[in-house]
């Protein structure tokens, strides 16, 4: 099992390394029983460059809000749902290949979307509360499969 | 007093239990029309425009979600059309029904074994997908291990919706139909059959193959549909089925099936046993290009008297105007598929078909039949949006026989 979370580490440190990530929190990321929206938004601020590396989850959250990537209402410290993550990633990566999700833009089609693409297992309840590896394993698909918005997330 | 309460906490346990989970909802509307040539009359057509809207629930009922509830409701409106010399004015039909309603749960016993249970309507197939393969409202209990798996089915086909499944009575020796008087009925019940049905079956026991025994009986029961005394068919119907298939190389795999009916009837007033024979066989290749393949397949369903076989739920053997159920055929082919491109699916297949005597004369000899041809497209425009465009032909040795259909489809999934 330590073998198994030492070599998932290492491989997500080296993926995220391209995206401005820093280890430290890959490394907490993977200790985590449940992923919260703090903790979420710091990997996609990250990546969409609105923050540095070393920068804290409440101001990666401060600078989605910013660019309309998350809602002023979201609290830093709530577990975030499948369908929350989906919709943090809709913000951050161009997802594409739904009629639904092009007419729409919501969360229920881009968690739809991402499931098709195999982000997520087919049979993944939207409302479940997502591991540190659960999610780490969607952001290393997400870096993968879809371009970055160049955007920094706006709408 | 004990049932009361039972019966008022058992609803309450359910409810609570779902609110604690998601309950996932997801609709479908879909559009399948269709122009058909019968008796190569290319000034009559028959054409059917079908427009469905499917509504399913899913809801988990423990963390893990192996215990859950879900639901399939569909309705569909059907306007059927004939031009030419048999003009028939468009009439609008609207059925109703639900495909789905079930609770299931898979208990691990141990590290290798477990147990599933399905309780309430949902489809329900022998092995050889002949036979029996429709909805059903019943019981179904798999205990898998590793080296060897048994199932067991119970149900009742009485409260079914006529218009979207039907059966083959043994009585009338043909398939049951809604009655002039229902045919503006959303719903009609279909006619009723208590069926069981046991499989044991040993996946992998030798050089990856898998053998299935399986048997499967039908009874003939009461229920709520307007049947009359005539047409009660009150036979008893039992197949058994020895199935093999398995892998002959890393590309060539093959499914073969045989089945035995044994089954009490009345014919004309005149009370008579029969044992039919249904034979299959498929040679699959799986050349490693664009997620090809190629299929060799045949089968036999026995005719004559007192060899007659006749499967339980109504299958259309071929294409021909008549569109027979598979009863004194003898059908072979060949069908390829192939992914050309991305998201899109082709096939195409040609079958030979004979008849074993016809319904003017049972007792007749095996004659030609005719050659069906088909072709399938499906392209996924996009994830959640798909069209389908499908041609059938069939070329029958008279020329009444023959029928060419044009089928072209739309879903949206949301």
């Amino acid at each position: 099992m330590r073998k198994c979370i030492f070599i998932l580490l290492i491989l997500s440190a080296c993926s995220f390394a391209a995206f401005s990530q820093s280890a430290e929190k890959v490394a907490e990321m993977v200790k985590s029983e449940n992923v919260t929206i703090g903790q979420a938004a710091y990997f996609s601020a990250t990546a969409l460059g609105l923050v540095k590396d070393d920068e804290s989850e409440e101001n990666s959250m401060a600078a989605l809000k910013d660019v309309g990537g998350l809602s002023d209402s979201a609290d830093a410290g709530e577990f975030v749902t499948a369908k929350k993550v989906a919709e943090i990633c809709s913000k951050t990566w161009v997802i594409k290949g739904s009629l639904m999700y092009s007419l729409l833009g919501t969360p229920r089609y881009a968690f739809r979307q991402m499931k098709a693409d195999g982000v997520f297992p087919s049979s993944m309840d939207p409302d479940k509360k997502l591991s540190g590896r659960e999610f780490l394993s969607i952001i290393t698909d997400c870096i993968e499969l879809y371009e970055l918005k160049n955007d920094g997330g706006a709408e | 007093m004990k049932f009361c309460k039972r019966f008022v906490l058992l609803p309450s346990v359910f409810v609570m239990a779902v609110s604690l989970n998601a309950v996932e909802f997801n609709g479908i509307l879909s559009d399948d029309s269709y122009i058909k040539f019968n008796g190569n009359k290319y000034d009559t057509q028959i054409m059917e425009f079908s427009e469905s809207f499917t509504g399913s629930v899913k809801a988990p009922l423990n963390a893990d979600g192996s215990t859950y509830f879900s639901a399939e409701a569909i309705v569909t409106d059907n306007y059927d059309v004939t031009t030419g010399e048999n003009n028939v004015d468009g009439e609008n039909e609207v059925v109703l029904d639900c495909n789905l309603f079930k609770f299931s749960s898979l208990i691990k016993m141990n590290n290798t074994d477990s147990l599933q249970i399905s309780l309430g309507r949902f489809f329900v197939s022998d092995v050889t997908g002949l036979v029996f393969a429709q909805n059903c409202d019943g019981a179904f209990f798999q205990y898998d291990t590793p080296r060897f798996a048994a199932s067991l089915y119970g149900g009742y086909t009485g409260l079914l919706n006529v218009k979207n499944i039907s059966h083959v009575s043994f009585r009338t020796g043909s398939v049951w139909e809604p009655g002039a008087d229902d045919e503006k009925d959303l719903y009609d019940f279909t006619a009723p059959y208590i069926v069981g049905g046991l499989s044991l079956s040993a996946p992998y026991c030798f050089l990856n193959q898998t053998v299935t025994l399986e048997g499967y009986a039908f009874i003939g029961s009461s229920g709520p549909a307007d049947i009359d005394d005539n047409s009660k068919d009150e036979s008893t119907r039992i197949y058994g089925t020895l199935s093999v298939n398995g892998p002959l190389s890393t590309i060539v795999f093959y499914n073969l099936s045989g089945t035995v009916l044994s089954a009490k009837l009345n014919k004309d007033g005149v009370d008579m046993k029969t044992t039919g024979i249904l034979a299959q066989g498929s040679l699959n290749f799986y050349p490693n290009y664009k997620s090809s393949s190629i299929t060799l397949s045949g089968v036999y369903a026995s005719g004559k008297d007192e060899k007659y076989y006749m499967g339980f739920t109504k299958a259309t053997a071929c294409s021909s105007a008549s569109e027979p159920i598979l009863a004194g055929i003898i059908k072979g082919g060949i069908a390829g598929s192939i992914l050309p491109i991305d998201k899109m699916f082709c096939s195409l297949g040609c079958d030979a078909v004979f008849r074993i005597g016809d319904e003017n004369d049972p007792d007749g000899d095996t004659k030609f039949y005719g050659y069906q041809l088909n072709a399938v497209m499906n392209y996924q425009l996009f994830s959640d949006m798909k069209l389908g465009l499908s041609g059938a032909s069939f070329i029958g040795k008279e020329k009444d026989d023959c029928s060419t259909k044009i089928t072209v489809s739309l879903a949206l999934s949301f």
